[in-house]
């Protein structure tokens, strides 16, 4: 799973039939800097983000998991919109589980 | 999935069973602003599409999951036809 930004939408009038009512979104990977890096990807939307929100997305079969898995051709999914850039840490001490010290 | 564009067809004879009936096309990927990239990839066509059109390339094994490519030995599929790519700002 990796970091996005939603820039764009894609409108595809003919296609899959399997991929009939979901929603193409552009997505521009971001390293853990929110910087993008690569080229920009089509992405199918499982969670209903926006142009402009910040989203982490899912590669390979797996894309195809939020949706009828057995036949939803996708290798690129958005499966969930972040809050804010704020909320991701990158390094700063956070409470969640990984950055307890252990005992 | 990535965006592209159809560059031509393939016509093969001797294939995988499972590929007969199947329309194979090159094609190259472009960049959002539509401008062609290097490299080419043959991909099994599943929605009719035609030279020079900018369509959608699911690669992997995702490729499989495209109607009527159940078991099929792809890793390349067209499944949709481009209308329009809007991206604001670029």
């Amino acid at each position: 799973m990796q970091l996005a930004r939603v820039i764009g939408t894609v409108v595809a009038t003919v296609k899959n039939e399997s991929l009939e009512g979901r929603k193409l979104l552009v997505v521009q990977t971001l390293n853990k800097d929110l910087e993008p890096f690569g080229k920009p990807l089509v992405a199918v939307d499982s969670v209903g983000a926006g142009v402009g929100e910040l989203v982490f997305w899912c590669r390979g079969k797996e894309a195809s998991f939020p949706f009828k898995r057995e036949d939803t051709p996708t290798d690129c999914t958005i499966i969930g919109i972040v809050d804010s850039d704020a909320h991701v840490t990158n390094g700063r001490p956070t409470s969640n589980r990984w950055n307890r010290t252990r005992t | 999935m990535i965006i592209a564009r159809i560059l031509g067809t393939v016509v093969s004879t001797q294939k995988d069973e499972r590929l007969v009936g199947k329309k194979l096309l090159i094609v190259r990927p472009v960049n959002v602003d539509g401008s062609d990239t290097t490299g080419y990839v043959v991909a099994v066509d599943t929605v009719g599409a035609g030279f020079n059109e900018r369509v959608l390339v699911v690669a992997g094994s995702s490729a499989r999951l495209a109607q009527g490519m159940k078991d099929a030995p792809v890793d390349a599929a067209i499944v949709g036809i481009i209308d329009t790519v809007d991206v604001p700002n670029s």
